[in-house]
């Protein structure tokens, strides 16, 4: 549920909550979640990123796409979630008074959160829902040094799409190039040894803020030390992956030369491929520690 | 005979008390041919008679503010057909669907009013400044100050339900109708684009208009056919902008011959036809 801070409006609220709610349109939580599941399949995306690699600008540019029209093929068809992309948007907006655009980072005491979206193909009418995991940047961070808390982030378990954020800024910096590139190979083993990754799982290793790579007076150096850092993560993670590619986005150039969103359409496509999982009620319930073990026995659609 | 209970929905300033004011007028005076009628005066129109009268004047009609919050009853009768109707609008004022966006609450009332046969009026005024822009579209008239490199020396504004564009706003309340408490159901949906006036030189057909000034609920609209049944009316119940200058012209012809109402590409003066469209569904 939508909520305010020391406002008018939350004071009347609280005398007033003996009338109906309607919809929210707030940030889904994980129990949300599971009931959205019993109503419709859901494709899940998780991203994967150090702090400032561009998470929720990522996510932000995809909602703000599709207020532009039709993107990938798709037409919007609704969100259970329209005021969270509204929140994060807001810093990247006219309205905001600010001349750069900015985005809201997401606090580590937020939590995990979903964003939803449902896309229609344009062609064919079939309808997806994708269900985009949000958690702070900086508590992925900590999994690079101990895989085993892995375990604390089951949405990368349960997601079809596991995004791992390259922030093209820093990649972009011949100082911090290196420390980002093997920071970014080393989430993937962490993950993947911490067995939140297995040959199920479909990665997608996407360069962020590409507007900056581009522009950069080394951008033939940048670009081959990306091609040697990819060629490496496919020789030692390819095989224990169902798909390992790479993608370069720029979601919101500031200087407007890349159009919005750019890039994003291509990852898109890619996670309508996997097919969408519904979730299964065992006959016998066995004893489920909490609502995400429940979301770990979705079934695919189809099978 | 049938009743039929239709809400008119859209934001304040979308239109809804200018048409109401222009309808009153049309459905009596015979003026131009309507596909429905005045059948008979029931019940008070008290606010109806004092909206009409700015109306007849070339004046702006005074809003609805939730305290004028009144039902608005009219008894028509289709002109083809003979059928009479009762058509009923439960609610008028922007200002309490205003109230369900930020608090998210609303009245016991208001959702039953959606449970009774009827169609929806939504309400969008073509006169409308641009919302929702990104800085990066402002960025050719932002020149030096849009330099990225620079730190912004501005204060930025905290976001606000009230900043979320008309379109997002609108998606919002679609979908809010079809979902707990409402009763989800299908239903016919007339998008009425006010102030159409201010459009027409562009020639343009109403749903493309809706395109391409509000994509996202463009898309939702197609995408969305079982819940909303919808079309787009271009409507211009006042017939032009209220200056000095104009006034003379409008108020010179008969009031009902000022009034637009454009479907597709042709214009006509009827502008009960998003009601009778809305009453051919049942």
């Amino acid at each position: 549920m939508l909520s305010f801070e020391n406002t008018d409006e939350a004071a009347a609220a609280s005398l007033l909550d003996v009338r109906p709610r309607v919809f929210g349109g707030d940030y889904l939580d994980i129990n949300e979640v599971y009931d959205f599941l019993r109503w419709r399949p859901a494709t899940f995306i998780a991203i994967v990123g150090d702090r400032d690699s561009g998470k929720t600008t990522f996510i932000s540019a995809l909602y703000n796409r599709f207020l532009k029209g039709a993107f990938a093929d798709h037409y919007f068809a609704g969100s259970r979630t329209l005021l969270a992309f509204e929140r994060i948007s807001h810093y990247s907006r006219a309205e905001s008074g600010s001349t750069k655009p900015d985005t809201h980072r997401t606090s580590i005491t937020e939590g995990l959160r979903y964003f939803h979206l449902s896309i229609q193909n344009k062609e064919t009418e079939a309808s997806r829902e994708l269900l985009i995991a949000d958690r702070a940047g900086e508590t992925y961070r900590d999994a690079q040094d101990n895989p085993a808390i892995v375990t604390d982030f089951p949405e990368i378990a349960q997601a079809e799409v596991i995004l791992l954020l390259l922030d093209g800024k820093r990649v972009a910096a011949p100082s911090s190039r290196h420390v980002a590139l093997q920071s970014a190979r080393q989430s993937l083993r962490a993950l993947l040894d911490g067995g939140a990754l297995n040959d199920n799982s479909r990665v997608q290793i996407v360069l962020t803020k590409e507007d900056i790579v581009t522009a950069a007076p080394d951008v033939h150096a940048i670009n081959d030390a990306i091609d040697v850092f990819y060629e490496a993560l496919r020789k030692t993670f390819a095989g224990r992956l169902q798909q390992l590619s790479l993608r370069r986005v720029a979601a919101r150039d500031p200087l407007g030369k890349l159009a919005p969103a750019h890039g994003i359409d291509k990852l898109l496509i890619e996670w309508l491929e996997t097919r969408p999982r519904l979730n299964k009620v065992p006959l016998r319930i066995p004893e489920l520690r909490s609502e995400f073990d429940k979301l770990l026995l979705r079934v695919e659609v189809g099978t | 005979m049938t009743t039929l209970h239709h809400s008119i929905i859209g934001l304040p300033r979308s239109g809804k008390t200018t048409f109401l004011a222009a309808l009153w007028h049309l459905i009596d005076a015979g003026e131009v041919d309507t596909k429905l009628v005045l059948h008979k005066l029931n019940g008070n129109h008290r606010y109806l008679n004092r909206i009409v009268e700015a109306w007849r004047r070339c004046e702006e009609v005074p809003r609805t503010s939730m305290s004028d919050e009144t039902t608005v009853t009219l008894h028509v009768r289709a002109v083809d057909s003979g059928q009479q109707l009762v058509l009923d609008f439960p609610d008028l004022s922007g200002e309490s669907l205003e109230n369900i966006f930020k608090i998210r609450v609303c009245s016991q009332r208001y959702i039953d009013s959606y449970k009774k046969p009827g169609g929806i009026l939504l309400f969008i005024n073509a006169d409308r400044p641009l919302d929702g822009l990104s800085i990066v579209d402002l960025l050719p008239l932002l020149g030096d100050a849009a330099d990225g490199d620079k730190e912004s020396a501005t204060e930025t504004t905290p976001w606000t339900p009230d900043l979320v564009p008309e379109q997002v706003r609108l998606v919002d309340l679609l979908q809010m109708l079809q979902r707990p408490p409402f009763e989800r159901r299908s239903r016919r949906l007339a998008i009425v684009i006010s102030a159409w006036d201010v459009v027409q030189p562009q020639q343009i057909n109403p749903e493309i208009w809706l395109a391409r000034e509000m994509p996202l609920l463009d898309q939702y609209l197609r995408t969305n056919r079982s819940s909303f049944d919808s079309r787009v009316f271009g409507i211009s119940a006042q017939g032009g902008t209220l200056s000095n200058d104009t006034r003379s012209a409008l108020l010179a012809q008969a009031p009902s011959r000022r009034v637009i109402c454009t479907i597709d590409q042709e214009s006509v003066h009827d502008i009960t036809l998003p009601i009778y469209w809305l009453n051919e569904g049942f």
